[in-house]
C-alpha cells in the first residue's frame, strides 16, 4: 500500500514535470494568439534597429499593441536580417555587388546581416522574459522588387532562374523544379529553425512576383517534356500547366513543413484574400494555388488569412461568412484572422470602422470577437509600426485580452 | 575541362608579353598530355575578384574579401606573394589602373549604423580613391556611392557609376534605388553627370567602359527590375538619351564590359537560357557576333588584348585570348524596325470632363498579348497635384486594361497576368502645360514618351491579353481648365516616337 501510495506520487510528480516540460514549448493553454509581425525594417527612423537597444525600443513600442506572440521578420525580399551561411556570398552590401543597384536612403544603408546587428537571439530572449510566444515571418519572396535585396544566391544562380513561357530567365527568383534550388531553401530554413521559433510563418503573398507563369525554367520545361513527350508545353493560365507546376510548390511545402516539424516547429502559412468557397484559391500565384488538400492533409499547423474579400456594404457580416467558410474547410489546420492596418485594399480596421459607421475601437472588438467566436486561434496584426495601431485599437485588443 | 596547374608551368615560364611562343609551349605540353585542344588554357592566379591587368601586363590589380571587408591587392601574372594597397579599416574595390601604373578604385569606411548616419548627416560613404607610387588620394566625397570607375586612355578622366545625383532627385521621389554614370578628373575636380538615369525606381547604371580611342563609352544598364542586364553605349559627344543604344544582343543578360585594345570587342559577364552559370563573354560591336568562353564574371583583357583575366567562385584566372576566342555566334539584330507603321484606329477631341465612348466594333481593339498599339494623347494640364486618368481601355479582363495617367510623373500602364498594375513612366511632365503623351505597348515592352521624347521603357514579360474591349473613358480626374485636346489609339510604331538608335549606327 505504502510502496503504491509512493510509486502513484512518483508518477504524479513525474508527469508534472513532464507537463511542466512540454508546457516550457508550448503555448499558454487557453490562449488566444494576438499576434504581431514585426518587420524591424519600418521602425529604422525611428529606432537604431541595428542596435540591441533600438531592437528593445521595437519590442517594447510593438507591444504597445498588448501583443501576445511576436513573430520575427527574417529578410526582406532574399537580403538577410542575421548572419546566414548560405546567403553570405556574394555580399548583399551595396555597392559591393555590380547586379545591385544601392539604394541612397536610410534602408539602403542597413547591414541587418552583419554579425555585429545579429539580433534574434536578443529578441528570442526578450519574448522569453515577457512570456511572449517568438516566431520568424519568412517570405516566398527573393526580391521585394529591387535588385538590392533581391537573394545573394539567386544572384549567384542565373542557371536556376525562373522564366516566362517566351522570354528570358530572370533574376527575381530560382524555379522550383531544381533540386539545387529547394535544398537551399531548406538549408535557409535550417538556419531559421536554429532560432529556435515556436513558429515559422511562410507569407505565400509577400512572393517577388513569383508565380506558376514564371516556372518556364529549363527544368520544369524539361521535366513537362518527360512526362508529356510532344505535347506542346501550355500557356500559363492552362490548367494543366498549374497542376504541373503545382505537383513541385506541394513538394516544396510538404518538405518545408516535415522540416519545421522535425525541429519542433509549427508551419504556418500567409494567404490574402481566400475564402472557402469551392473555387477560393489563393489567386496571387496565378492559376491558383488550392491551399485545402494540403490543410486536410496536415501539412500546415495553421494557416493565415491575410485578408478577405469583405463586402464594403455588409463588411461584418460578409467577413463572418468568409470566416466560417475557412473555417469548414480548412483541415487540419488552425487558423489565424486578420487585425490589418494596411488599408490599400480598404480591409483595415479602420475601413471597417468607417463602412460599418462605427468606432474603431467598436470595429476592433467585432473582429476580435469574430475570431474567436468562430473558432480562430488568434488574430495577427500587420505593419506595427509607427502609430498604425492607435491607442483605440490597442485599447480594444487590451479589454479583449482581459 | 580543367587542367592540372602543373601542366603549364612551361608556358608561366615564359614571359607573358610573348604569348605567341608561350602557347607554342602550352600546346606542346598539352598535345604530349593528351590535353583537348578544343579548350583553352586558363591558370589561376589568386583568390579575389574584379582582376583588372597593369599596363605593362605583368600585374593584376584584384579585391580580397577578409572577414567580411574587401581588400585591394596587386600580385604578378604568375600568381605568388600579394602586395596590400587597401587592408582595412573599411572597403576597397573595383581596383582599375591609370595609364601611368596608378590604381583608382572604390573606397569607404562606413563605421556608423545607418540610422545614426542618417541623423548625424554622416558624410562617409564610398567615393573613389587614386594609389599612386604609394600615396594616396581621395578623390570625390560624400554620402553617396561612386564605384566602378574606368579611365580615359589620356588618364586623365574617370567616368563611374554614381548615386550621387540620385540622393538630389530622391527628394521628390520615392525609394531611390538607382545610379547614373559621371566623370570626374582623375587628379580631383566636381563630379558632373554624364549620363543619366531615365528614372524610375531600379533604373541604373555600373561599370561604364571607355574605348581605346576615347570616343564610345559602354556600359551596364538594368532598365528595370523585371528587366535583365543590358550592355548600352553612346558616342562621348552624345551621351543623352538620343545618343544610346542597345549594343549587348537580346536575349543574354550581360554587364561589366571592358574593351579590347583593338576598340572592336568587349568582354562582358554574361548568362543566356542553358548557360551553366554566369559567362565571360566577347562581342565585336561592329558585326554584333558573339561568343561564350568560359564559365566565369568581371573578365578583363590585357593591354596588348593577348590575355584575359576573370574571377570564377572567388579566385582570379588568367587565360590566353586566342583567334578561336573571338565572336562567331551571329545573334538576332536589336532592332526597332520590324514595327508596322502607326494606323490610328480611333480618335476624339476636347474633351474637358469624364466622358464614356463605345465603339461600334469592338474587335479593332482586340489587341491580344503581342500586338504593338499606341496610345496618343494632346492635353494641356495645369500642373497641380492629383491623378488623372486621360484615357483608360476597358476591357472585360479588366476596366483598366491600358491607361494613360499623370501624376507626379507620367505612366502609360497595363495589367499582367496576375492583374497586377504594370507601368512604364518619364519624368519629362514638368508642371503646367500642352503635353503629347504617347504610349506604346508591343508584346515585351511598354513604353512612354513625352512630347516626342525617345521613349523610357519597362519591359513586364507577362501582360495580360486585351481581348474583349469595353469602352474608353477619357479626361478621369481633369481639373477645371484642363482638357484632352486630342486622344487616339491605333495600331504599329507611332509617327511622333523616335526609335532607338541601332548598334550598326553606333559603330559603323
Amino acid at each position: 500500500m505504502k510502496g503504491a501510495k509512493m510509486f502513484r506520487c512518483c508518477g504524479v510528480a513525474l508527469l508534472a514535470c513532464g507537463v511542466q516540460c512540454f508546457a516550457a514549448n508550448q503555448p499558454p493553454k487557453n490562449s488566444f494568439d494576438v499576434v504581431a509581425l514585426v518587420d524591424s525594417l519600418d521602425f529604422a527612423k525611428q529606432y537604431d534597429i541595428e542596435t540591441t537597444t533600438g531592437t528593445v525600443q521595437v519590442l517594447e513600442h510593438v507591444l504597445l499593441t498588448h501583443a501576445n506572440d511576436i513573430w520575427w521578420r527574417d529578410k526582406g525580399g532574399g537580403k538577410m536580417r542575421y548572419p546566414s551561411k548560405c546567403e553570405a556570398w556574394p555580399i548583399s552590401e551595396a555597392p559591393f555587388d555590380k547586379r545591385r543597384l544601392p539604394s541612397e536612403d536610410i534602408y539602403g544603408h542597413l547591414r541587418l546581416d552583419a554579425p555585429w546587428a545579429h539580433v534574434f537571439p536578443l529578441v528570442r530572449e526578450e519574448c522569453a522574459k515577457r512570456g511572449l510566444g517568438f516566431g520568424i515571418h519568412t517570405t516566398l519572396e527573393e526580391n521585394h522588387g529591387i535588385s538590392s535585396l533581391t537573394s545573394s544566391w539567386t544572384l549567384d544562380h542565373p542557371q536556376f532562374w525562373g522564366c516566362v513561357k517566351v522570354g528570358e530567365p530572370w533574376m527575381g527568383c530560382c524555379s522550383i523544379a531544381c533540386p539545387e534550388v529547394v535544398a537551399h531553401k531548406m538549408t535557409m530554413l535550417d538556419e531559421r529553425l536554429a532560432l529556435k521559433p515556436r513558429r515559422i510563418l511562410l507569407d505565400l503573398a509577400r512572393n517577388g512576383s513569383w508565380s506558376y507563369t514564371r516556372e518556364y525554367s529549363v527544368q520544369m520545361v524539361a521535366d513537362w517534356k518527360h512526362l508529356h513527350g510532344d505535347e506542346p508545353v501550355p500557356e500559363p493560365s492552362d490548367s494543366r500547366w498549374v497542376k504541373h507546376v503545382d505537383r513541385y510548390f506541394c513538394n516544396y511545402l510538404r518538405k518545408f513543413s516535415a522540416r519545421c516539424h522535425a525541429a519542433g516547429a509549427e508551419f504556418i502559412v500567409g494567404m490574402t484574400d481566400i475564402d472557402g468557397r469551392e473555387d477560393a484559391k489563393f489567386k496571387k500565384l496565378l492559376g491558383g494555388f488550392d491551399w485545402k488538400p494540403l490543410a486536410a492533409e496536415g501539412v500546415f499547423d495553421a494557416i493565415w488569412v491575410m485578408s478577405v474579400p469583405m463586402d464594403k456594404a455588409r463588411p461584418f457580416e460578409s467577413t463572418e461568412r468568409i470566416y466560417r467558410d475557412i473555417m469548414a474547410v480548412r483541415g487540419r489546420s488552425k487558423v489565424y484572422f486578420p487585425l490589418p492596418a494596411y488599408d490599400y485594399a480598404q480591409t483595415s480596421v479602420y475601413s471597417y470602422a468607417r463602412f460599418a459607421k462605427t468606432s474603431v475601437g467598436e470595429a476592433t472588438k467585432r473582429l476580435l470577437e469574430m475570431a474567436k467566436s468562430v473558432g480562430g486561434s488568434g488574430v495577427v496584426m500587420e505593419c506595427v509600426d509607427y502609430r498604425n495601431y492607435t491607442p483605440e485599437v490597442c485599447a480594444a485588443i487590451g479589454e479583449f485580452l482581459r | 575541362m580543367l587542367y592540372d596547374v602543373a601542366d603549364f608551368e612551361k608556358l608561366w615560364r615564359c614571359d607573358v608579353k610573348r604569348p605567341i611562343i608561350a602557347l607554342v609551349v602550352a600546346g606542346t605540353v598539352l598535345a604530349a598530355s593528351g590535353v583537348n585542344f578544343s579548350s583553352s588554357p586558363e591558370r589561376l592566379v589568386t583568390d579575389g575578384i574584379n582582376p583588372a591587368f597593369s599596363p605593362d601586363g605583368r600585374r593584376i590589380a584584384f579585391q580580397r574579401l577578409e572577414e567580411g571587408e574587401f581588400h585591394l591587392c596587386v600580385v604578378s601574372v604568375r600568381g605568388g606573394a600579394v602586395a596590400w594597397i587597401e587592408k582595412g579599416p573599411g572597403m576597397a574595390a573595383y581596383p582599375v589602373w591609370t595609364p601611368s601604373g596608378g590604381l583608382l578604385y572604390t573606397y569607404g569606411h562606413d563605421a556608423e549604423t545607418a540610422r545614426q548616419a542618417w541623423i548625424t548627416k554622416s558624410q562617409n560613404g564610398y567615393g573613389l580613391r587614386l594609389w599612386e607610387n604609394g600615396v594616396k588620394r581621395d578623390i570625390t566625397h560624400g554620402r553617396c556611392r561612386d564605384f566602378t570607375p574606368c579611365v580615359s586612355p589620356d588618364g586623365k578622366t574617370a567616368y563611374f557609376a554614381s548615386t550621387r545625383w540620385v540622393v538630389e532627385e530622391s527628394k521628390n521621389y520615392s525609394i531611390a534605388t538607382s545610379t547614373d554614370i559621371g566623370k570626374v578628373g582623375v587628379l580631383g575636380g566636381e563630379p558632373e553627370r554624364v549620363v543619366r538615369s531615365p528614372g524610375g525606381n531600379n533604373t541604373g547604371f555600373i561599370q561604364p567602359a571607355i574605348s581605346p580611342d576615347g570616343r564610345t563609352l559602354v556600359w551596364g544598364h538594368l532598365e528595370n527590375f523585371f528587366g535583365n542586364w543590358r550592355i548600352y553605349g553612346a558616342k562621348i559627344g552624345n551621351l543623352d538619351r538620343t545618343g544610346w543604344c542597345m549594343v549587348s544582343p537580346p536575349g543574354i543578360n550581360a554587364l561589366a564590359p571592358r574593351w579590347h585594345p583593338n576598340g572592336r570587342i568587349i568582354c562582358f559577364t554574361g548568362f543566356r537560357k542553358g548557360d551553366p552559370g554566369w559567362g565571360v563573354w566577347v562581342e565585336d560591336v561592329v558585326t554584333g557576333k558573339v561568343r561564350r568562353i568560359v564559365t566565369g564574371e568581371n573578365p578583363a583583357f590585357s593591354p596588348d588584348g593577348k590575355w584575359l583575366t576573370y574571377d570564377r567562385d572567388r579566385k582570379v584566372y588568367v587565360r590566353p585570348f586566342v583567334q578561336t576566342d573571338e565572336p562567331n555566334e551571329e545573334m538576332p539584330v536589336t532592332s526597332w524596325d520590324d514595327q508596322e507603321p502607326e494606323k490610328v484606329l480611333w480618335s476624339v477631341e476636347n474633351v474637358s470632363k469624364e466622358k464614356s465612348v463605345t465603339v461600334d466594333d469592338t474587335s479593332k481593339f482586340a489587341f491580344g498579348a503581342d500586338k504593338t498599339f499606341f496610345v496618343r494623347i494632346k492635353a494641356k494640364l495645369d500642373g497641380t497635384s492629383g491623378v488623372r486618368q486621360l484615357l483608360i481601355g476597358d476591357y472585360k479582363e479588366h476596366e483598366l486594361g491600358f491607361q494613360t495617367i499623370v501624376d507626379r510623373t507620367v505612366w502609360f500602364s497595363t495589367r499582367l497576368l496576375n492583374m497586377n498594375f504594370t507601368g512604364s513612366n518619364s519624368k519629362a511632365y514638368k508642371g503646367e502645360g500642352v503635353y503629347t503623351i504617347t504610349g506604346i505597348r508591343t508584346a515585351k515592352r511598354l513604353l512612354v514618351s513625352v512630347n516626342g521624347c525617345v521613349p523610357d521603357t519597362f519591359p513586364p514579360a507577362d501582360m495580360l491579353s486585351l481581348d474583349n474591349f469595353n469602352r474608353f473613358v477619357v479626361g478621369r480626374g481633369l481639373k477645371k481648365g484642363e482638357s484632352v485636346i486630342k486622344a487616339e489609339v491605333g495600331t504599329g510604331w507611332p509617327t511622333d516616337v523616335p526609335k532607338f538608335r541601332r548598334r550598326e549606327d553606333l559603330f559603323k
